[in-house]
């Protein structure tokens, strides 16, 4: 709820509250209502302006994190302004203060209570920005079994792959190749086949955000995979579709998706040059010349993938 | 066994990503220096964002600016000396080959063509010479057709280096230092299409030197204001993001185009060699060879002729209709190789 939108339930509650008191209280002498008023509101408004300033100066590391900061502390002020209210002297007007007590008091439960189910929403929506390195490695291993199993070669792969993003996976491998074969016994029937490789991934990326030695941005993760799913020559629609379960869950924007693979896509087409460059019989300086443009090329691409992870 | 290309290690991402804002714990609301500093820290960060985000973006022009005097330089230049030896193209008669009808060889297309081969090879004599400035920037940022349409006097290196001399955008691009008095084409200019105004390139340079009011109403002040430069610089950011990517997008594109350009254009050559110079005595294959590589070489004369930016430094939308349509032919050629 905006502070503004606060601001402003809060003074119609007070503004009816004050004119309901006013009809019942005809009797009452004005002066006294004035000053009640008159305490009450400099009270409320100082509390707002105190939450306001708070809330000015959180610094916004994120923006869950500073609501939440937010939410708290104009939840205290607001809080504060219900005692000031009703402790406030209200000789004549006890039942006219009650009743604003009272009004603050729903109005703040209904901001809490609108308070909880945005905490639950967005503990349910939480942005997964690092995943840890044995999660990772589960994920490229859900990946490479995507075709049904994996071959000797891909085994290889797969130690190489570990290596780089585990400096111990010596030790760690054998754990990790357990956890994830045990998650592909579960496959009853082969259609089941994509939503067990997705639980298993769901589970190393739910797990990874919650820990605090997370060490793989999520972006990289997400290049990774294609890197390993263009290693073999094929991209298949498995293998997409894991990928973009991946990119979907952990928030990764559409965009940064395509452009990751289309710039995978234009190193498989200069690596592919590179090996028809190979086998063509033209002079050397003139193959020089094609050479270094292709591999200044692939360089390019590379830092723009880089900055486009890091920007 | 090789790793997958370019798989990105855990060695890598140690400390190498995100620029970032920085985090900082929070502060003594009513001390006037903590404020005063806070609100100097907030510029800082912004500051940096932007300065990384605008040298990318300028390495970004430079490289597709690069890349297209190289292909023009080379495959196009190949392209161009050997279709025109070829006499009696005639792609509607060519039966059997449906797909050819639909090509038109577009007389005022190729001598457009053959004017950018020429135009780039000036640039490329610029570049050999170390003269090439912000030329490079220019050449990738605006179509080569404009390009050429300013190149009335002079050598194509001169007026590209004008260009990039002239347009506020592309000197903020040039990774120049914005300190104060240094701000040259930029400084109270508006940059990329008005998104930035002066004062706020002020503050980049400066680094909010207030001096440290030790009234607190004025500190709360400095800090609002501070609060606005950098929501400024941050749309800034944005844009400059917006421009690398869309840059790259149009880098990878002529880099696939020209990655299938080459070898037609080196069998085009062989062709005339072996077959001769009368289309009509070609084989089938061999017309097939010769249509292709006029199609993909019209193609990448759309790449080379959209501009990535207006001149008055925003995106264009025509670049991003643009990508999405050679996109679409390349996944169309990929199908047929």
């Amino acid at each position: 709820m905006g502070i503004q939108s606060i601001g402003d339930g809060f003074k119609k509650t007070l503004q009816n509250t004050v004119d309901k008191a006013k009809e019942k209280g005809q009797d009452i002498e004005l002066l006294d209502v004035k000053e009640v008023g008159k305490n009450a509101t400099k009270q409320v408004k100082n509390s707002l302006q105190e939450a306001v300033k708070i809330v000015q100066n959180i610094e916004v590391a994120d923006m869950k994190e500073a609501g939440e900061k937010a939410t708290k502390q104009i939840k205290e002020s607001l809080q504060g302004t219900v005692k000031a209210v009703s402790n406030v002297e209200l000789p004549d007007l006890k039942q006219a203060g009650t009743d604003v007590t009272n009004q603050a008091k729903d109005f703040i439960n209904k901001v809490s209570r609108s308070q909880t189910t945005i905490d639950q929403e967005s503990e349910k929506d939480h942005d997964i920005l690092y995943v840890s390195s044995k999660n990772a490695i589960k994920i490229i291993y859900f990946l490479m079994a995507a075709d049904g199993k994996i071959y000797q070669g891909e085994e290889e792969k797969f130690a190489a792959v570990g290596i780089e993003l585990d400096p111990m996976f010596h030790k760690s491998r054998s754990q990790i190749v357990k956890e994830c074969d045990r998650y592909l016994k579960k496959v009853s029937d082969s259609s089941d086949y994509y939503k067990v490789l997705q639980a298993g991934v769901e589970k190393a990326l739910e797990s990874g955000s919650k820990h605090s030695n997370s060490e793989i941005p999520t972006k990289v993760l997400v290049w990774d995979l294609l890197s390993v799913a263009y290693s073999d020559g094929a991209y298949d629609d498995i293998e997409h579709d894991l990928i973009e379960y991946v990119v979907k869950k952990c928030r990764v924007e559409q965009s940064v998706f395509v452009e990751m693979e289309s710039s995978m896509l234009t190193l498989r087409d200069l690596e592919k040059e590179l090996e028809w460059i190979k086998t063509i019989d033209r002079p050397y300086l003139e193959i020089e010349n094609i050479v270094k443009e292709i591999e200044y090329r692939k360089k390019v691409i590379t830092d723009s993938v880089y900055d486009l992870i890091s920007l | 066994m090789p790793l997958p290309l370019l798989f990105i290690g855990i060695a890598a991402t140690t400390g190498s990503y995100g620029v970032g804002k920085t985090i900082k714990a929070g502060f003594d609301v009513n001390n006037a220096k903590t404020i005063n500093k806070d609100a100097n820290e907030i510029i800082e960060g912004a500051t940096k964002q932007l300065n990384a985000q605008r040298k990318a973006c300028g390495n970004s022009l430079n490289n597709l600016g690069k890349e297209k005097v190289f292909v023009l330089n080379n495959s196009m230049k190949k392209y161009v000396k050997t279709f025109k030896k070829i006499k009696h193209i005639d792609f509607k008669r060519s039966r059997g080959l449906k797909e050819l009808h639909k090509l038109h060889v577009d007389q005022a297309k190729f001598v457009e063509i053959e004017s950018m081969v020429n135009f780039a090879g000036s640039i490329a004599g610029g570049a050999i010479a170390g003269t090439t400035g912000g030329a490079l920037a220019a050449f990738g940022a605006y179509s080569a057709a404009q390009a050429l349409a300013t190149a009335s006097t002079g050598t194509a290196i001169a007026s590209l280096n004008g260009v990039a001399a002239t347009n506020a955008t592309l000197a903020f691009f040039g990774g120049g230092s914005l300190a104060a008095g240094g701000l040259g084409m930029a400084g109270g200019t508006a940059v990329l299409g008005g998104l930035v105004a002066g004062p706020a390139f002020m503050v980049m340079g400066i680094i909010a030197g207030h001096a440290a009011k030790k009234d607190l109403e004025k500190a709360y002040t400095n800090r609002a204001e501070a609060i606005q430069i950098a929501t400024q610089l941050d749309e800034a950011s944005l844009q400059c993001e917006s421009i690398r990517r869309r840059t790259y997008v149009f880098f990878n594109l002529l880099a696939r185009l020209d990655a299938y350009f080459l070898p037609l254009v080196y069998k085009l050559e062989e062709i005339v060699a072996t077959e001769g110079r009368d289309y009509r005595l070609y084989s089938d294959e061999s017309k097939k060879v010769v249509a292709s590589c006029a199609s993909i070489a019209v193609t990448i004369k759309t790449v080379l002729d959209t501009p990535v930016l207006k001149k008055d430094g925003s995106l264009t939308s025509e670049s991003e209709e643009k990508a999405l349509n050679v996109q679409s032919f390349l996944d169309q050629l990929v199908e047929q190789v």
